[in-house]
Formats: structure tokens, C-alpha cells, sequence
């Protein structure tokens, strides 16, 4: 068992290592008593009183109050509608131009199937 | 408690709240010095504290003390201060501004002796950080019976719980300071050594 125990670090006996350790210890903990306290701050009431004053006061209004509500606020919700409704407008119209485009291709086409058809049936004859 | 003193504090009576700031204020200011270690948030919690307690005294039932309250208050917040603080340091770390603590020195005035100011504010440190390593209730009773001197029954009005428990939490946190101490201690020994053998009166040629 004594062999297997962890020898001290070179040149410090075992006791004078382990009192060594816990004389630094107990002076570590000796810190709980010596630590420095904070004064009292005459001004702490009177910045505490500013803070409390500081809530209690109603929050002053947003400047320009009016403007925004009653013209800015109901002018951009106009801007908005009349922006949705033209591209709404807009959408529709492009689609509708898609469609038309599509079927005249599609007529042309078969148009032109036709025509080759009828030539290709004159040659048979 | 007087009923009466409790009366007009809930009625909002500022005489009776600035005698009540009065009586707590240095208390209040030192249990959060004691956990964020820095005098100017320490300040300002401590004004946290009381500006919640103004806020809640029209409901206060009085069923606790009002030091009791105010301790627990100042306690709870300044573990979300701490825990704030870190996570503060935490992303300046990640984003590379490298926060710093600035914490200020802990030790007692040792004199003139600038050798022993620097060995005491080294101790003080090395005791700060083991203390913040233990567990939150541990930590929370051992500071305020090692460092504010507040009696079990007090600790125990304030986390809750018993004083015999409170007891048993700073014995155990002891224990734990303890270990770790002569941890850090051992290990410094022992690299001394390694780096100077030639010094040590065994280790010679």
C-alpha cells in the first residue's frame, strides 16, 4: 500500500507539503472575514427616488403625434389597398394575355397540321 | 412587525420607505457585492431591489420579515445579474470583443505592503471563484453566513428552508471549498517543484 501511494513532489517532505497546503487553505477561507465591505452611499435614497419618479412619470406622447395618426397611419393603409388592387389588376391582366397568346399558338397549329395534312392527301391521290 | 410601520410602507408613505431603504440598504448592496463583485452593479442591483419592493409593498401581506424579503430579493437577483453577465461574456468571447470581468479587488486593505495587497487579492480571488464553482444553494448559503455573518435561522427565511438544513448546506459547501482549495494549492506545489529543483534542499546535483 505505501508503494502505491503518490509520493510528494520533489523536495518537500510529506507533512511539510501537507501542512504547507492547508496552512494555504486556511488562510484562503480567512478571506470570508477580511473581505471589504462597501460603504453606505449617502446618495443611494436620493438615486433610488429618481428611479421610482423616473416610472412613476406617464410616458410623454410620440412626437407628431397627430400627424401619424390621423393623416400618415390612414394614407399609408390607402397606399396599400390601392397598391394590392392594381397588382391584383395587373396579375390578371398578364394571365388573360398568357391565355390568349396560348390559344392562337394552339390555332395556328392545328391550322398548320391541317394544311400539311390536305397537301399530304393530294399527293396520294 | 408594527403593524402600523407596515401600514403606512404600504401605503406609500415616503418617510416609512426612506427608514426601511435606511435599515436595509447596506446589506442589500453587500449580498449583491458578494456575488457580482462589482461595486457599481452592485449598486445598481441593490436599487433594483428596492425599486421592486416599492413596487410590490401595497400587496405586501407581511407573512415574511421585510429584511427576509428584501435579502431574498437582492439574492435572486443577483444571481440573474451574474448569470446575465456571463452570458454577456460568453458572446463577446464567440464574437471576439473579449468582455472583460472587470470585477473589482476583493481583499481587504493589507496595508502598505504592496507584496501582501497582491497576495491577499490572489487569495480573495481564488476563494471568489471556488465559492461561484459550488452549487447554487451551497454558494448561496455560505455567502451570506461567511460573508454577511447572517445567522442559519436568517439563511434559512431567506432560501426557504430550515436551519438546520442551512447548516448542513454550508458544512457541506466548507468541505467542498476545502477540497478544491488544497487542489489548486497541491498543484501548485507541485509544479514549483518541477520547474525548480534545484532550489528544493533534496533536490541537488
Amino acid at each position: 500500500m505505501e508503494e502505491r501511494r503518490k509520493g510528494p513532489p520533489r523536495g518537500l517532505p510529506a507533512m511539510s507539503r501537507k501542512e504547507t497546503i492547508e496552512r494555504e487553505v486556511e488562510a484562503t477561507l480567512h478571506g470570508f472575514e477580511t473581505d471589504r465591505r462597501l460603504a453606505d452611499d449617502p446618495e443611494f435614497y436620493a438615486a433610488l427616488r429618481r428611479r421610482i419618479r423616473a416610472e412613476e412619470r406617464p410616458a410623454a406622447p410620440p412626437a407628431g403625434g397627430f400627424f401619424r395618426r390621423r393623416i400618415l397611419v390612414p394614407a399609408l393603409l390607402i397606399v396599400m389597398v390601392v397598391l394590392n388592387i392594381v397588382t391584383a389588376l395587373a396579375v390578371t391582366r398578364i394571365r388573360k394575355t398568357e391565355i390568349e397568346t396560348r390559344e392562337q399558338g394552339l390555332t395556328a397549329l392545328v391550322q398548320s397540321y391541317a394544311a400539311e395534312q390536305a397537301e399530304f392527301a393530294s399527293y396520294l391521290k | 412587525m408594527d403593524q402600523n410601520y407596515l401600514n403606512r410602507l404600504r401605503s406609500g408613505d415616503e418617510a416609512a420607505f426612506r427608514a426601511l431603504v435606511e435599515e436595509h440598504q447596506n446589506r442589500t448592496v453587500n449580498i449583491c457585492f458578494r456575488f457580482l463583485r462589482n461595486e457599481e452593479d452592485a449598486r445598481d442591483t441593490a436599487q433594483e431591489v428596492f425599486l421592486e419592493i416599492y413596487r410590490a409593498l401595497p400587496g405586501f401581506r407581511g407573512e415574511s420579515e421585510l429584511g427576509t424579503w428584501i435579502y431574498r430579493i437582492a439574492t435572486t437577483k443577483s444571481l440573474d445579474a451574474l448569470r446575465r453577465r456571463k452570458r454577456k461574456k460568453r458572446l463577446d468571447a464567440l464574437r471576439g470583443t473579449g468582455g472583460s470581468d472587470e470585477l473589482d479587488g476583493a481583499a481587504a486593505d493589507g496595508g502598505s505592503d504592496p507584496g501582501r495587497v497582491l497576495e491577499e487579492r490572489e487569495r480573495a480571488d481564488l476563494l471568489r471563484e471556488a465559492v461561484e464553482s459550488l452549487p447554487r444553494s451551497q454558494r448561496i448559503a455560505v455567502t451570506l453566513a461567511k460573508y454577511e455573518g447572517m445567522s442559519s435561522a436568517e439563511i434559512g427565511r431567506v432560501l426557504g428552508t430550515s436551519a438546520v438544513a442551512v447548516d448542513s448546506l454550508v458544512y457541506r459547501a466548507q468541505a467542498g471549498l476545502r477540497r478544491k482549495l488544497a487542489k489548486i494549492y497541491g498543484r501548485r506545489l507541485k509544479n514549483e517543484a518541477e520547474v525548480s529543483p534545484s532550489e528544493s534542499p533534496s533536490g541537488g546535483v
